[in-house]
């Protein structure tokens, strides 16, 4: 089954200034964003054909959760997409508490749109930095993650870890909010707002930057669509696809938030949009303070004696910081779910992108690639 | 969109074509043969409401029964599950068909078309169907192993698979078949 592929580094043809070459890239390099594996054949300086080598990181999430309790396997979610954990354990709980048929109290919900928020904007800082990072410009990278340590501290203050949090459970949340957590929210969203014109001054109007990301990584709206991508990524090609608004879950359907939108599909947009969506979910995070104050009551429905959900199948979709996270389970009655399938969002945007990057430079690879963030534990699960 | 008359339209439209078509979990779900799941897909992805996005595919192993004292046995099945969607208003449809598991070796299921053609996205999503199930997808332009070692053996999310029989010593050529010849 070993596949036939030409020696890395070998040039195929002499003589020829434009000679093809074979370019071995990662699995282990800074600019694969965790362990991708490109092998590139290029002709001079252009892509001519790409292939994606993923599974370095395969840890067998869905093998292992056929054998685990459905308790047991919440936690296994953070590890997917290690830097935007909260949206996969909302996206797992919500699919076992539809096979439940449970109720979330209301407290919960709200605790679990601020933990949600607060990591979607922890993961676009990041995000902001190693774009930063992809292009040169690492001020940008100690930028982003100044910033993302103060909203760390606040998912920390919520769920007592900085990584994996473990927060959504099902039936509910892990635990209440700590005492002045608002008025230490808002203080740090603030900062974390009163720093963007300083990301705009640094890159959005930075010319060397912006001749790097504009016009570079085109994806057409059609093709975004038709080859799975999903996300900021996809939103950045201008469709309009956002999970909360598509198709409202938990009680995103309550707030006011606008969902931005790319017009070029570049990389350029695709960077950008990440700082509009972090400015709504800091209103998102605001409103849900000033909600969840008149909202008392339990955060978690407990579970009583065995789990053990009704045969059949449920599936959740959640907006996760990188797109569409879905959870497809099929339950025949056990402790165990039967079959869990996990839609992870890189997967489907790193699959479309094989296509896409042939043809531009191989200095933009890494541009094209750091701009759809893809998170190698998500792409392997 | 309403789902409801999403539903019917989709009922219509596939009406010779699809085994079933019902409301479930507030999805749409499509049952059907796998000999019309291209013409399935097509009009899925073409109609009026379009489910132009391409949101998963993945399978659901029910290994053989063998025929014991009380029940007779039962012929093992993978059930083909594809999920697409009207993305913008929220309706998604849920496809499945069903493959005997009687494919070239007698654990493995037996061959389905492959929809990337019709969904260019569904490529990685039916290599790593391959992959782990061994679904054998024709068609597809490049059915290889995705996420397991090129050399790996078996099939590991089928329910009878044994993945002792491989041996998991880690050697360089083993695993970088194309450096090895430089060594």
């Amino acid at each position: 089954m070993a596949e036939q592929v030409p020696v890395a580094g070998q040039t195929q043809v002499g003589g020829d200034p434009f000679e093809e070459m074979l370019v071995n890239m990662g699995p282990q390099h800074p600019s694969t964003h965790g362990v991708l594996r490109l092998l590139i054949r290029v002709s001079g300086e252009y892509v001519e054909d790409c292939r994606f080598h993923i599974g370095y990181l395969h840890r067998c999430h869905e093998k292992i959760s056929e054998s685990q309790t459905y308790v047991q396997n919440i936690p296994l979610s953070d590890r997917l997409d290690y830097v935007g954990a909260v949206p996969n354990g909302w996206a797992q709980c919500l699919a076992v508490e539809k096979l439940a048929g449970l109720e979330v109290p209301a407290r919960a919900e709200y605790l679990r749109v601020i933990a949600a928020e607060l990591q979607r904007i922890a993961s676009h800082l990041l995000f902001v930095g190693t774009m930063g990072t992809d292009l040169g410009a690492v001020t940008m990278f100690l930028f982003g993650m100044r910033e993302r340590e103060m909203v760390i501290d606040l998912l920390e203050a919520m769920s007592g870890a900085r990584l994996t949090y473990h927060y959504i459970r099902i039936g509910g949340v892990a635990r209440d909010l700590p005492d002045g957590f608002a008025e230490r929210a808002v203080r740090t969203l603030d900062t974390v707002l009163s720093r963007i014109p300083d990301y705009d001054d640094l890159f959005t109007n930075n010319r060397i930057l912006r001749e790097r990301a504009e016009r570079v990584g085109v994806i057409p709206a059609q093709t975004a669509l038709e080859h799975g991508f999903s996300g900021p990524t996809l939103r950045a090609s201008g469709v309009p696809y956002d999970v909360r608004r598509c198709d409202p879950y938990g009680i995103y359907d309550r707030f006011e938030f606008d969902v931005p939108l790319g017009s070029n599909g570049d990389v350029y947009d695709r960077f950008t949009i990440r700082l509009r969506e972090i400015e709504q979910s800091s209103r998102i995070v605001r409103q849900a303070l000033e909600g969840i104050e008149g909202v008392g009551g339990p955060i978690r429905t407990p579970i009583k004696g065995r789990f053990r959900p009704a045969p059949g199948w449920a599936y959740a979709h959640v907006e996760g910081a990188r797109g569409d996270v879905g959870y497809y389970i099929v339950s025949q009655g056990g402790d165990s779910p039967y079959r869990l399938k996990v839609r992870s969002p890189c997967f489907g945007n790193l699959a479309g992108l094989e296509h896409l990057i042939r043809g531009w430079k191989i200095a933009d690879v890494v541009a094209i690639l750091g701009s759809i963030d893809i998170v190698l534990g998500c792409v392997d699960r | 969109m309403d789902v409801e008359a999403a539903a019917q339209s989709v009922a219509d439209r596939l009406e010779d074509l699809a085994v079933d078509v019902a409301l479930e979990n507030g999805h749409i779900t499509v049952l059907c043969r796998p000999d019309e799941l291209l013409r399935v897909m097509a009009a899925l992805k073409g109609g009026e409401p379009g489910f132009p996005y391409f949101s998963f595919m993945t399978a659901v192993d029910y290994p053989p029964k063998p025929a014991s004292e009380e029940a007779a046995g039962e012929a093992g099945r993978c059930d083909l599950v594809y999920h697409v969607a009207a993305a913008l208003e929220g309706v998604g449809v849920f496809v499945t068909t069903s493959v005997p598991r009687t494919g070239a070796d007698p654990v493995h299921p037996a061959r389905v078309p492959s929809v990337a053609g019709i969904y260019p996205g569904a490529q990685w999503h039916e290599r790593e169907c391959f992959d782990l199930f061994g679904v054998d997808f024709e068609g597809h332009p490049d059915l290889r192993r995705i996420l397991l070692p090129d050399d790996w053996v078996g099939h590991p999310l089928l329910k009878d698979d044994d993945p002792s029989v491989n041996d998991l010593e880690y050697t360089p050529e083993r695993r970088w078949p194309e450096v090895a010849d430089q060594r």
